[in-house]
């Protein structure tokens, strides 16, 4: 199954190695789209069909956060799983994405295999429930 | 702060980010003085500041000649350099910083939340202190692609 992947990050070269890193790990892409904020992902979100968003945490306007905490509020987004990828590595803050309903987290920097075994077990692909907090060479363990 | 430990979380999270994200081997040249780097003014030098907040409060500035930052930009998006924007290769300057130094406090103490600010571009000798290394100031010099990159941290309070 190919799967429709929106990318937010108000850093234009970010979003474009982001889908760079994706694509070379051999994940299974239908479509990109992109977005500079929570905000903008908004609008596509209700116009365009959407598996999976990955979303950076520091934006301007509207924060990957806020973006999940609003996909949260409507019964058809948040049935899409939304992964934060961001410089944020500290245990707490990764407790909050989770409890307000970020699925996943990547942190920067992060290597095609990384990328692919966490996006493949988001959309069920994989059971190993081992590679959920695993990122490289950081273990963090709940 | 022991500055030593800093230095240590810095130096692997430039490796890591710099290695990882952007494909470049690289050396740290620890007897540099990053002011006399690029005092003569011929190359262009780009400089990005980042504050941050936490157990420990201060910026992280990180210097980078421009040809060099048109490279980097250009590899990592995948296109060639005249393809490649002003904005873009200053996205790519700011996105560096901000990796490494997230990067940096993860691995300095996972247990500790520090709260970056949003990076924005300097002047390079506006920015850049002539300050010795100590426990509050420390430089890390990198030599990649036949160049150097520069980063400083500088401490303004400490818990």
């Amino acid at each position: 199954m190919a799967y429709n992947i929106l990318i937010v990050d108000d850093s234009t070269p970010m979003r474009a190695v982001i889908k760079k890193i994706v694509k070379a790990s051999g994940f299974n892409v239908g479509q990109f789209f992109e977005a500079a904020n929570g905000r903008e992902a908004l609008d596509i979100l209700n116009e365009e069909w959407l598996d999976l968003v990955l979303t950076d945490y520091n934006m301007p306007d509207m924060n990957g956060l806020e973006l999940v905490e609003e996909m949260n509020k409507d019964d058809h987004l948040k049935s899409i799983p939304a992964v934060m990828i961001t410089t944020e590595g500290s245990r707490e803050r990764v407790e909050e994405f989770m409890a307000k309903g970020v699925i996943e987290y990547i942190k920067k920097p992060f290597t095609p295999e990384q990328i692919k075994q966490k996006l493949k077990h988001i959309m069920g692909e994989t059971e190993d429930e081992e590679q959920r907090y695993d990122n490289g060479d950081e273990e963090l363990d709940f | 702060m022991k500055n030593k430990d800093m230095t240590t979380a810095m130096k692997n999270s430039i490796s890591d980010v710099l290695e990882t994200m952007f494909f470049l081997s690289l050396d740290f040249s620890d007897d540099i003085d990053i002011l006399e780097l690029w005092n003569t003014g011929k190359d262009p030098v780009i400089a990005a500041k980042l504050s941050f907040s936490g157990p420990l409060s201060g910026y992280a500035v990180f210097c980078i000649p421009k040809k060099s930052a048109l490279s980097i930009t250009a590899d990592f998006m995948g296109k060639d350099e005249q393809e490649i924007s002003d904005d873009q290769i200053n996205d790519t300057i700011k996105e560096i910083i901000n990796m490494i130094i997230g990067n940096t406090f993860s691995m300095y103490d996972s247990d500790v939340v520090f709260d970056l600010g949003v990076p924005e571009l300097v002047e390079f000798h506006d920015s850049i202190k002539g300050l010795p290394d100590s426990e509050k100031s420390f430089s890390v010099v990198i030599e990649t692609m036949e160049n150097y990159l520069a980063f400083q941290m500088n401490i303004t309070n400490e818990d």
